[in-house]
């Protein structure tokens, strides 16, 4: 008896920890960090659609087959609803949906994929280098003459084009920002808006002060466990002041003629250090999840990341009243600009076993019906002239800078850069965080980008030969 | 056809499918990773070139590979000694329990079940939260600010957190081992009125060897593979104060699009297992063979 007792007890456990086996990858998906990736078939209901598509007429040929697609988790709940009304005419079409869940993953994924000649027939990304180089390579479809990017509303299409062709319909016009939670700084009596919003330095540490005064002891929340948050101030300040006072920086120092050692990026620092008392002694230790929830508590109110980060606020808490605004770390207001940028492409492969209907997929997912439930799903920017998307409040500012040209536009430029400079950014900010020096942190960066630079030379050749100077 | 030759062909057909499987999922990653590992592939262009040993020259010299190299050396000593003390304690002591034994041992062997991620992210909570509350409470502020955030503490935590996990796995092996002694032998210690050290030290210890083998050898060829825990609990920083040789790869060849590099990085830490290995077994088995039972 005792010993089928703890047979009992083991199965429990060994079941238990095999169920904790399956979730880990869920739980990877809420950290956002681990290296995994879960397959999804989506095979929406088709029952009664066919009546439905006789009874409007449709004079178009059904289209029929699985497409193969890997995105991201929001995306991939986007793409389902999508497919629902997709399937209305076209029944016998589903998708198998790759999640992935970081642009690390993504890319390590691609990497298998190519080794195995196996890529997914289409894909939803981060535009940018990485992007430029599969379509070099051959591996994607152009998309110049489909038609579809008159659809596109106007923009930069340097990160989503190669060699004059374009690869990919970005749908979410990202912009770097600053997040506030709105509703906790209402109640600490900062009621901020489009006339009295921070417009440079001076005023937005006036800003942090103000919430110290308020009681808000800590106001900036910073996951220093977390690459890209641990980042992003350092990227803002790049796009908005380095390359405000030179826009070629980057490219100088794949020339030599600039280095990350230099006074342009030494400054960085000395504004970082008079940030610094607002954020709260243990960033070093924490994780994203950490940040959010300072943040949605009203502990530190407010932190720097891109624009879709609203989305994933919004589903910890729908109720939570954010505001975005536009990057102040200039020091005259006349400087200040608006960081975004075309991102999350879709693009389809070479390899696309039934390039009609990726094409004609896309096509749906761009008109104002699909690209509406996208934008609204992901919680994105709009990037289509035809979107019938209601806006997040989150993004009233923002939204009406950019509409109304109020703010010149930096580019995220920084997806232009060798391959790892993200990593050398973090561990130098975390080892600056660590109370390293910060010349012997600019130095190291310096030392390691060299190093990228030196492996990869013909990177950095195609780099400065396509280079344009601004 | 003799019976022996038939008998031999019988057996390799019976072990034909596994060899294949093995071949197919093993040796020929295996042997592309070796061919890689002579390129500069980046993991996208369609196109490389054979560098030779270029790879394998520059790893020797590159401080960001020697710096994760050393932390996992440091990773594999420490984890191997907390491993195989606790679970000897652990299984010796459990051993005396005259009730609830089983019941403690499987309490303790469920962390060896869970999933590496979500043990890295409970303790990324549980230092974030608790033990962070703790450090407030008693005024120690590298505990409160997350000891996790500290390059002084953070490989140290790793290593604890990879113990807890483990320790009960290798309990279990020398649970096997310490029920393969014939009673006989404490009896006869007990005659000679040896103490409960004495008998361990002389009787027990010695006999658990080829336990202690197998725990040794799996414990540091463990070590130098982890990833995972890692990644979850600490993600390599801060800085690179716990980045482990197995993220190295990684991110050389994922992040850094370096798949050549990281595959001779690979190929490295294959043939650093091995040797530990090989020379863990030369000692360990001579070691067994000098007992005299």
């Amino acid at each position: 008896m005792k010993k089928k007792v703890l047979a009992t007890i083991l199965a429990a456990a060994m079941a238990l920890g095999l169920t904790a086996c399956g979730s880990g990858g869920n739980g990877a998906a809420a950290e956002n960090s681990a290296p995994a990736a879960n397959e999804v078939s989506s095979e929406a209901p088709a029952a009664g659609t066919q009546e439905a598509s006789a009874e409007t007429g449709n004079e178009k040929e059904p289209l029929e087959g699985t497409i193969t697609i890997a995105c991201g988790a929001m995306e991939s709940e986007a793409l389902q609803q999508i497919l629902k009304l997709y399937q209305e005419k076209n029944p016998n079409v589903n998708l198998d949906i790759i999640v992935t869940q970081t642009v690390t993953d993504f890319e390590t994924m691609m990497t298998g994929w190519i080794a195995a000649d196996t890529l997914p027939d289409m894909y939803i990304a981060q535009v940018g280098s990485v992007e430029q180089g599969y379509a070099a390579n051959g591996y994607l479809e152009p998309l110049t003459d489909s038609g579809l990017l008159d659809r596109l509303v106007e923009g930069d299409r340097e990160l989503i084009s190669y060699n004059g062709d374009v690869y990919a319909f970005p749908m979410n016009l990202s912009a770097s920002a600053i997040i506030v939670n709105n509703g906790v700084l209402k109640e600490a009596g900062i009621d901020l808006n489009h006339e009295n919003y921070p417009k440079c330095w001076q005023e937005l540490l006036d800003l942090f002060q103000k919430c110290v005064d308020a009681g808000i002891e800590k106001p900036i929340s910073l996951a220093g466990q977390d690459s890209s948050a641990v980042t992003a101030w350092t990227f803002q300040y790049i796009y908005q002041t380095i390359y405000g006072q030179n826009p070629n920086w980057y490219a100088d120092i794949l020339r030599g003629d600039a280095a990350w050692n230099d006074e342009l990026y030494m400054e960085m620092f000395n504004k970082y250090s008079e940030m610094l008392p607002y954020i709260g002694d243990d960033a070093l230790g924490t994780g994203s999840d950490g940040m959010r929830k300072k943040f949605i508590t009203g502990e530190s109110p407010i932190y720097f990341q891109v624009a879709g980060e609203v989305g994933t606020l919004k589903e910890l808490d729908p109720e939570l009243d954010i505001l975005l605004l536009p990057s102040a770390f200039t020091d005259d207001p006349a400087d200040q600009t608006i960081i975004s940028g075309f991102d999350s492409g879709i693009s389809i492969t070479k390899s696309a076993k039934n390039k009609d209907l990726c094409f004609d997929f896309l096509d749906f997912i761009t008109s104002s019906e699909g690209a509406t439930i996208l934008t609204s799903t992901a919680a994105y920017l709009p990037t289509t002239k035809d979107n019938q998307m209601e806006l997040d409040p989150a993004f009233d500012l923002i939204y009406s800078i950019l509409k109304n040209d109020e703010l010149p536009n930096s580019p995220i430029l920084s997806r232009q850069w060798i391959p790892g400079v993200k990593e050398i950014m973090k561990t130098g900010q975390q080892n600056w965080f660590a109370g390293e020096d910060a010349k012997s942190v600019a130095d190291k960066i310096q030392e390691e980008h060299t190093r990228l630079m030196e492996a990869d030379p013909a990177w950095v050749e195609n780099f400065l030969a396509n280079y344009k100077d601004k | 056809m003799k019976p022996k030759l038939k008998t031999t062909i019988v057996e390799f057909m019976l072990v034909l499918p596994a060899l294949a499987l093995f071949c197919l999922f093993v040796v020929y990653p295996l042997l592309g990773g070796i061919y890689y590992s002579f390129t500069n592939w980046n993991g996208i262009d369609l196109n490389m070139s054979f560098i030779g040993f270029k790879n394998y020259l520059n790893i020797f010299k590159d401080k960001y590979v020697l710096e994760p190299l050393a932390n996992t050396f440091i990773y594999a000593f420490f984890s191997m000694i907390l491993l195989n003390v606790l679970g000897l304690i652990f299984a010796v002591g459990l051993e005396r329990l005259t009730r609830g034994k089983n019941l403690m041992r499987a309490l303790l062997f469920v962390p060896a079940v869970l999933s590496s991620l979500v043990v890295g992210y409970i303790f990324k909570f549980v230092f974030g939260e608790p033990v962070a509350a703790l450090g407030k409470l008693l005024g120690i502020n590298v505990m409160a600010n997350n000891l996790l955030g500290s390059k002084d503490f953070v490989l140290a935590m790793g290593i604890l957190v990879a113990t807890w996990k483990m320790a009960g796995w290798y309990m279990v092996i020398y649970i096997a081992g310490l029920q393969n002694i014939d009673q006989s032998l404490y009896e006869a210690a007990d005659i000679d009125g040896a103490t409960g050290w004495k008998k361990f030290r002389y009787v027990t210890f010695p006999l658990i060897a080829p336990a202690f083998t197998i725990n040794m050898v799996l414990s540091v060829e463990r070590a130098f593979k982890e990833y995972d825990l890692l990644f979850a609990l600490t993600g390599g920083g801060p800085g690179r104060a716990s980045e482990l040789i197995s993220m190295t790869i990684y991110n050389e060849s994922f992040t850094n699009k370096r798949a050549g590099y990281g595959s001779a990085l690979g190929v490295i830490l294959f043939l650093i297992i091995v040797a530990i290995t090989l020379f863990q077994m030369l000692v360990l088995r001579r070691r067994e063979n000098d007992i005299n039972y």
